[in-house]
């Protein structure tokens, strides 16, 4: 961390991920000096790790990238501590993800047809959201092929590396179902010694994150700096304005002041941090009039299965390849909200067998069977000799927003992440209908579930600090700064009122830089106004 | 006597493009294992970097070595800022160093029940903390390339101290505990960072005994450990020429026959079959 003597930025940013990276990277490279507050340590450049599950200590899961204390999740009103799923350091989870960048459908921003919009659309539509999607879509690389389902006039895809002959004859043979496979969009440049960083770290500036596409292009135009192992603990201020934010550096309580403030340290922390904030003038905590701060906060349900390539073909070539909209909109004779199905990049092996059989066996009556979860790698192994060249992949089903799902903070354990979500009933009927459609599909026999009970996409946070026209109805107005303030903005998932069909790093992105659009056309207005 | 060199299996630390062969530190270059190990590696086209307190001595190795392929460089391995400065000359003379063999290790006998004064922090400082400055000080110039190769030359001395050898067996254990959390440090991180931990067997040196291995042929097998960056061998600890596994307990072996798995072979470093 550096201590650059009379630096005052014009904005800061709080977290360093895919919001707050790009948005960063867009208003240092509009001339405006930013401060980026990030909570994890920098990790070396070349790192290739994971983001880590196996520890519990908090300093080790931070050199891992990994949020360093429990998420606590009160899931059917039943606490729950599931895998960490949010990354710390410069990229924030985005370090980790896997490069998929789908953009989202005018379906998922407004109502279209029979298909109504559960919030009735968001504030800002998909025209006026589509050049963001194209920017975003420039800066972060993007190659892949368009969704033949899909409506043409999106700016071209950059072409994507071949796939192998397995993969060409599977998408051949899914074609022949009747299905629509397409190249999924990556934001992998797939420079020389390109890995496929798929869910760790990329050692290179080739996989495009909140780091390689935000953080660094940022700190390159020499107006940015970095703070890292800096924990925003409150916002201060009174009104309509926040005055200072107040970050513990080394143990030690420091105050940095700016015109502007961008939250973006993501869709679990964002609303914690504003309700920490609560203070006379803020009764409720910052931003919060409305009471709607945390609120709304939705996942994906993802339904894994396995599906086999014809054998016998070369393998060799990218490993991520497909997404379908098959079953984006229901089955076709009742449009609903289903979502994309993505190919994960990965291969059925004896762990992932044995996990997925774990997990079954933990929800099972067998669960209190002693030797139970040893005696599984039999099985698992079969299994792995079996499905040793299937592919995995994931049918999202979209979440829809309710008020009582919300993030919530532990004032004992103020770096906990706590939340509290149910699964309507609503939600679990649509994913029935969503699992029955696929096997249809995808042939009986041919498709293997490899998870029973709904499992939340736990890193696809959003929605809880959403944006609306209406200040009774939303935390943000469309401009995603606060309504209750002057100067603070949000770029993270939380502005998302509903989670759409998609991955939602690509509408992050799009997202920050239109934030960052919005900020500094403010501040180039103001500086008109006052010559 | 030949040594037979596996070919097959080795991922050489070559650069592969250019040919160029890696800049390889050896501590305690100036006698005993480590000068064999010296020559063992110039003998393969490395360019050697030999550190060691007494220039004389280090002279003498690189008499023994082809032309041009050994550096002397006088450093006292247990002074952090000397090491990290003999670093610094070896990057700036040969390049960034890719291989480091971490051996300097001095064996003073001594009993600490009649000398209340015995030099034990000097043994510690020797053998203990110098591994650790070399591994710090290659580390700072291996994490920026994202690899790097690093053997610790061990001893199971701390395992069965032998009377009069407190000093020894303590810096021993402790350089056991050093390799292993290294490997915690690198393996998630920077996995190409391969870090191994070789144990030479009782050797004919004058620490050793006159009935042991001659140290030409262990330098054979060590510095074929050291030229060898394949990842598998990250956390791997080689017993003279053989790997070297802590013994299954029952469950794992259990584990193992109901999931058809077998355990892999020993790997060799004297290309015998295991």
């Amino acid at each position: 961390m550096s201590w650059r003597p009379g630096f005052s930025p014009d904005v800061v940013v709080i977290g360093a991920g895919m919001g707050g990276g790009l948005t960063g990277r867009a208003l240092a490279e509009a001339g405006l000096s930013v401060l980026f507050l990030e909570r994890g340590p920098t990790p070396p450049r070349r790192a290739v790790n994971q983001l880590a599950t196996e520890f519990t200590d908090p300093y080790a899961r931070e050199l891992l990238g990994c949020w360093p204390a429990p998420t606590r999740a009160h899931v059917g009103g039943v606490l729950s501590l599931p895998p960490p799923s949010q990354g710390v350091g410069p990229g924030g989870t985005s370090a980790f993800y896997a490069a998929a960048m789908e953009r989202p459908a005018r379906r998922d921003l407004e109502t279209v047809g029979a298909m109504a919009h559960p919030t009735g659309g968001w504030p800002v539509g998909y025209d006026e959201f589509a050049p963001w999607f194209d920017r975003a879509q420039e800066l972060l690389y993007l190659n892949g092929t368009p969704d033949p389902l899909g409506k043409a006039g999106a700016a071209p895809l950059l072409a994507p590396p071949p796939p192998s002959p397995a993969h060409e004859a599977h998408a051949e043979r899914l074609r022949g179902r009747g299905l629509h496979p397409y190249r999924t969009p990556l934001a992998i440049r797939h420079l020389p010694g390109c890995r496929e960083c798929i869910g760790h770290r990329c050692p290179m500036p080739c996989k495009m994150d909140g780091r390689s596409a935000g953080v660094e292009p940022a700190l390159a135009t020499g107006r940015a700096e970095m703070w890292d192992r800096a924990v925003v603990r409150r916002l201060l201020g009174q009104g309509r304005r926040v005055e200072g934010v107040e970050v513990e550096i080394d143990g030690r309580l420091r105050v940095i002041r700016a015109p502007v403030v961008v939250l973006a340290a993501g869709a679990l922390s964002s609303p914690q941090l504003l309700l920490a904030s609560a203070s006379e003038s803020w009764p409720q905590g910052c931003a919060n009039a409305s009471g709607l701060v945390g609120r709304g906060l939705m996942f994906h349900l993802n339904e894994l299965f396995a599906l086999w390539p014809p054998r016998g073909l070369s393998r060799q070539g990218p490993r991520k390849v497909f997404s379908l909209r098959d079953f984006y909109d229901g089955d076709g004779a009742t449009p609903e909200r289903w979502g994309l199905v993505q190919g994960l990049g990965i291969t059925a092996e004896y762990g992932f067998i044995l996990a997925a059989l774990r997990s079954r066996l933990e929800s099972s009556v067998l669960r209190r069977v002693p030797g139970g979860r040893a005696v599984l790698g039999l099985p698992a192994a079969l299994a792995a000799r079996l499905l040793g060249s299937a592919d995995l992949y994931a049918a999202m089903v979209e979440d829809l927003p309710v008020d009582d799902n919300r993030v919530g903070r532990d004032p004992d354990n103020p770096d906990d992440l706590v939340f509290w979500y149910d699964l309507p009933a609503e939600l679990l009927a649509r994913r029935r209908r969503l699992r029955r459609q696929l096997v249809r599909r995808f042939g009986r026999g041919r498709i293997l579930f490899l998870n029973h009970k709904p499992e939340v996409n736990y890193s696809h946070a959003c929605g809880t600090l959403r944006f609306s026209d209406d200040p009774a109805r939303g935390v943000l107005n469309r401009d995603c700064r606060a309504h209750d303030l002057d100067n603070l903005y949000v770029a993270d998932a939380s502005f998302m009122p509903t989670a759409t069909g998609v991955n939602p790093s690509l509408i992050i992105a799009a997202n920050a830089l239109r934030v960052a659009g919005v900020i500094a056309a403010r501040r180039a207005a103001g500086h008109e106004a006052a010559r | 006597m030949t040594v037979a060199i596996p070919g097959l299996a080795r991922i050489p630390c070559t650069d592969a493009e250019t040919g160029f062969c890696p800049v390889v530190v050896v501590t305690g270059a100036s006698a005993g294992l480590g000068q064999f190990l010296s020559v063992a590696l110039a003998r393969r086209g490395c360019r050697v970097a030999g550190v060691a307190r007494s220039r004389t001595e280090l002279e003498q190795t690189a008499a023994l070595c082809p032309p041009e392929h050994f550096l002397p460089v006088v450093a006292d391995v247990s002074d952090q800022q000397a090491v990290n400065r003999a670093f610094q000359r070896i990057a700036a003379e040969l390049g960034p160093v890719g291989i480091l063999i971490a051996g300097a290790a001095i064996y003073p006998r001594h009993d600490v029940l009649t000398q209340p004064d015995a030099p034990v922090q000097q043994v510690l400082a020797v053998n203990l903390v110098g591994q650790v400055n070399c591994a710090m000080a290659a580390l700072a110039q291996m994490v920026p390339e994202g690899k790097g190769r690093i053997v610790m030359v061990g001893s199971f001395a701390g395992d069965a101290p032998l009377p009069g050898s407190l000093g020894y067996s303590v810096s021993k254990a402790g350089g056991r505990a050093l390799a292993r959390a290294l490997v915690v440090e690198t393996s998630a991180r920077l996995p190409e960072i391969v870090i191994s931990e070789w144990l030479p067997p009782i050797l004919a040196t004058r620490m050793g005994h006159a009935d042991g291995v001659p140290p030409a042929i262990a330098a054979e097998w060590c510095a074929e450990l050291a030229v060898d960056c394949d990842p598998a061998l990250h956390g791997m600890v080689f017993a003279g020429p053989v790997e070297h596994r802590p013994p299954l307990g029952w469950r794992q072996r259990l584990r193992n026959l109901l999931t058809l798995r077998r355990p892999k072979p020993l790997r060799r470093l004297d290309g015998g079959r295991p």
